[in-house]
């Protein structure tokens, strides 16, 4: 080890993950603002419409990521959940709960805009076919991990009790996955996936890649102001928040 | 020759043909405005949230 390398497990420690965390927000939220617009461009001007379901397709340029969105902040905060459960870390439960209430934002709107897609495409708005019951139950383990949160008032003794609802709500991510294949159900197969050829034309793939990395960015930047948040609220007792609110980091 | 809306392009289109999106728009603009609004209350939550918490700690720091 030389004295220029960097030791990274410093910051698992929220008194120097908390200006780091301060000084990346600003470069996720540009960089999610200007995914997003070139998203939009490409998704309004540049894309031209689908020949079978007309402009109504334009829907899934913020469906399809906000799905993908939803599934994967989930497995990520059951991460945490898991690293906080097996090495005791603080720092690790934090970042649990600043994703859970981004991730139960992009289910919503996975939910809603899928909705919004189903009634022109497949003529109507909900039906509980396995791939939206299994994503409507996950935007109930977001809820019940943030209400559980919620309702312990000792934060170490929340973090354990919602670390293991989230685990054990882990195995309905791989259902919502391959429910369209392991089912008979009204929602179509991926049309993108990481095995095959994509089934669409190249600049609507685009537009929708696109605003998956908005909303990467955008789920970064949230997250991380949030656990900014949350380690306030639960270290604000401790000498280096005073010092920190002080210097204004 | 990816012409956007229609045939003419975006730009060669009225708005109000944009804003129908091909007998679409209800559905369309529904998707992105509930979108757009859940990010602008959880945009606002966060911030709400943030402010009482350094609140919080400037107070207790005294």
């Amino acid at each position: 080890m030389t004295s220029a390398s960097i030791n990274w497990f410093r910051f698992a420690s929220p008194a120097s993950f908390f200006p780091l965390a301060g000084r990346l927000i600003p470069w996720f939220a540009i960089a999610a603002a200007l995914c997003a617009a070139v998203a939009l461009w490409l998704g309004f001007a540049v894309a031209p419409t689908d020949a079978q379901q007309g402009e109504a397709y334009r829907i899934i340029f913020i469906h399809v990521p906000a799905a993908w969105m939803s599934m994967f902040i989930y497995v990520v905060m059951a991460f945490w959940c898991a690293v906080s459960l097996t090495m005791n870390t603080r720092l690790a439960a934090m970042m649990a709960q600043a994703l859970a209430p981004t991730g139960a934002v992009f289910t919503f709107i996975a939910l809603w805009t899928g909705s919004l897609w189903g009634r022109p495409t497949w003529g109507t708005y909900w039906a509980w076919d396995a791939r939206m019951t299994s994503e409507l139950i996950l935007l109930f383990l977001y809820f019940g991990y943030m209400a559980l949160r919620h309702a312990i008032d000792d934060a170490r003794r929340a973090d354990r009790a919602s670390a293991v609802l989230a685990l054990v709500g882990v195995v309905n991510v791989p259902i919502i996955y391959f429910s369209v294949k392991w089912w008979n159900t009204l929602h179509q197969g991926a049309s993108v996936s990481l095995t095959a050829a994509p089934k669409m034309a190249a600049v609507m793939l685009a537009a929708m890649l696109v605003m998956a990395f908005a909303a990467w960015f955008y789920s970064i930047a949230m997250a991380l102001t949030r656990v900014r948040a949350i380690i306030l609220e639960r270290e604000r007792h401790t000498a280096w928040v005073a010092g920190a609110v002080t210097a204004g980091r | 020759m990816g012409g956007g809306c229609g045939d003419g392009g975006a730009l060669a289109m009225s708005l109000g043909d944009f804003l129908a999106m091909g007998g679409y728009g209800f559905y369309v603009w529904s998707a992105y405005g509930i979108t757009a609004l859940a990010i602008v209350v959880e945009l606002a939550s966060l911030r709400a949230r943030a402010r009482a918490a350094e609140k919080l700690a400037r107070m207790d720091k005294r």
